[in-house]
């Protein structure tokens, strides 16, 4: 297991966290699709993406603030962990596939 | 076996560190290997019925809930598609540069705008967008609505004000017509103008081709060659990695490793380092029609393009992952372009709309 550090573009969105924590939920990404349209998480759950395809996929978040996070490159077989810490929806697309989009709202 | 995934943030430019773990998978894609290294005759049935199955057609054309389909709408649309004076000039209609005669394109490299000047890229077919999403090369337009008057009001195309344009068809009783039966009023607006023009073009769909035929299970209607092409398509020639699905297209943005100082989508998108260069995935539904080919129009035949994918790209940063150095032989290089002739159809014929004019008082269709 590797650890990156990164920065985040958006207040209050955390990237990926270095612990054992369970993910709330895991989207797979697969065909060019999202396994989930929606999902609702608690403030502060992550969420595990997983590259179940044979492209690879540039996840972005949109904030509800508005904001635009590109992008995570995820190679097929690869995952990346979001931590969610603001409450509201964010839309998550790839940037190199557009069609792929799905919400997740986050709760208190 | 571990590595990792990149990230296209500049780290640099943001005040919140954090942290992310990647966990590295392992990932057989059992059937993407065999056809990597095997013909069609190696792959069993079960694993190439599967393969057919990704590229069904479906059984009708999706319309928005904001702009659902009435036979008013699409035959107004239809006419103003083909209205020369949608441009300031009064010569230049949408069907100037998307010929039915010519695949909803024009056959040259480059699209010729307002004043006949050449215009930066080729013209994009407009066959089978109902299913689109993000339009034109660079995906600067969100959508058919969005879209269709961008082209009438770019002063580079057809060079029309729409205020102009807007009193310019209210004076024409015929349109005052079709927009009361397609809108239920007779106010002419740039929103129903390019609601009716959207209908109009989800209604461009291809037929049924002979690869439909076969895949459902006509094993007469392709050759053996289109069949090995179809093989090495989805498998050595990963050409099915972007051109996927029925129409053959992902709807994304991939640099292809085209000679171009053009960065495509990364002129809308400036910090993704894998959309520079990146251009729209378009369609091989009828594909044979529409040389020259590339946003460009750099290569000349589907020979040249599969040349391309197999060994003429050039390698920079932003070069889809996808793209690799293929090793295609003779034989790969014929059936692929075999294949790739079976996904043409014989379309419905397009008539030419009689437009209304001024003098028309009364308008009947």
């Amino acid at each position: 297991m590797d650890k990156i550090t990164l920065r985040a573009a958006c207040a209050g969105l955390v990237i990926g966290i270095s612990t054992a924590a369970v993910a709330a939920a895991t989207i797979s990404q697969k065909d060019k699709t999202f396994s989930e349209e929606s999902v609702t998480v608690k403030a502060g759950e992550k969420i595990k993406f997983v590259n179940d395809d044979n492209v690879t996929h540039n996840l972005t978040l949109k904030t509800p603030g508005g904001k635009m996070k590109p992008g995570v490159l995820e190679k097929p077989g690869e995952e990346t962990e979001f931590v969610f810490d603001e409450v509201g929806s964010y839309e998550v697309r790839c940037l190199i596939h557009p069609k792929m989009k799905m919400s997740i709202e986050v709760v208190k | 076996m571990s590595h990792h995934s990149s990230t296209e943030t500049d780290p640099t430019t943001t005040g919140h560190s954090q942290e992310r773990n990647i966990v590295v998978r392992f990932s057989w894609i059992l059937l993407t290997g065999l056809l990597a290294t095997q013909g069609v005759k190696a792959v069993e049935p079960p694993q190439l019925d599967a393969l057919k199955q990704k590229f069904h057609r479906p059984a009708s054309i999706p319309f928005p809930k904001d702009n659902p389909y009435t036979d008013a709408k699409a035959d107004l649309g239809y006419t103003l598609f083909f209205d020369p004076r949608l441009s300031g000039a009064n010569t230049m209609s949408c069907a100037n540069c998307h010929n039915p005669a010519l695949g909803w394109k024009d056959g040259l490299g480059h699209g010729v705008g307002h004043d006949a000047k050449q215009l930066g890229r080729a013209t994009p077919t407009i066959l089978n967008l109902a299913w689109a999403e993000l339009l034109m090369w660079d995906g600067r337009s969100g959508g058919l609505e969005d879209q269709a008057t961008g082209p009438i009001e770019s002063a580079g195309e057809m060079n029309q004000p729409m205020p102009e344009l807007l009193a310019e068809l209210a004076e024409i009783p015929g349109y005052r017509k079709m927009f009361r039966e397609a809108f239920g009023r007779d106010e002419i607006t740039k929103e129903r103008l390019s609601q009716a023009i959207a209908t109009f073009e989800r209604t461009l769909v291809s037929n049924k081709a002979p690869f439909d035929r076969w895949i459902e299970g006509d094993e007469t209607a392709i050759s053996e060659s289109a069949k090995r092409g179809f093989v090495a398509f989805n498998g050595k020639g990963n050409c099915a990695a972007c051109h996927s699905d029925w129409r053959f297209t992902d709807d994304g943005f991939h640099d292809i490793g085209l000679k171009s100082d053009d960065i495509g989508r990364g002129a809308q998108v400036p910090d993704v380092q894998s959309l520079q260069h990146a251009f729209k995935t378009p369609t091989l539904r009828n594909i044979d029609q529409r040389a020259p080919y590339m946003h460009d129009g750099s290569l000349a035949n589907l020979r040249e393009v599969v040349v391309h994918y197999d060994t003429g790209f050039v390698e920079r940063p932003s070069l889809s992952p996808e793209m690799h150095h293929l090793g295609l032989t003779e034989q790969e290089v014929v059936d692929l372009i075999e294949f790739m002739h079976t996904l043409t159809s014989r379309d419905d014929k397009i008539s030419i709309p009689v437009l209304p004019t001024k003098e028309q008082v009364t308008w009947t269709r």
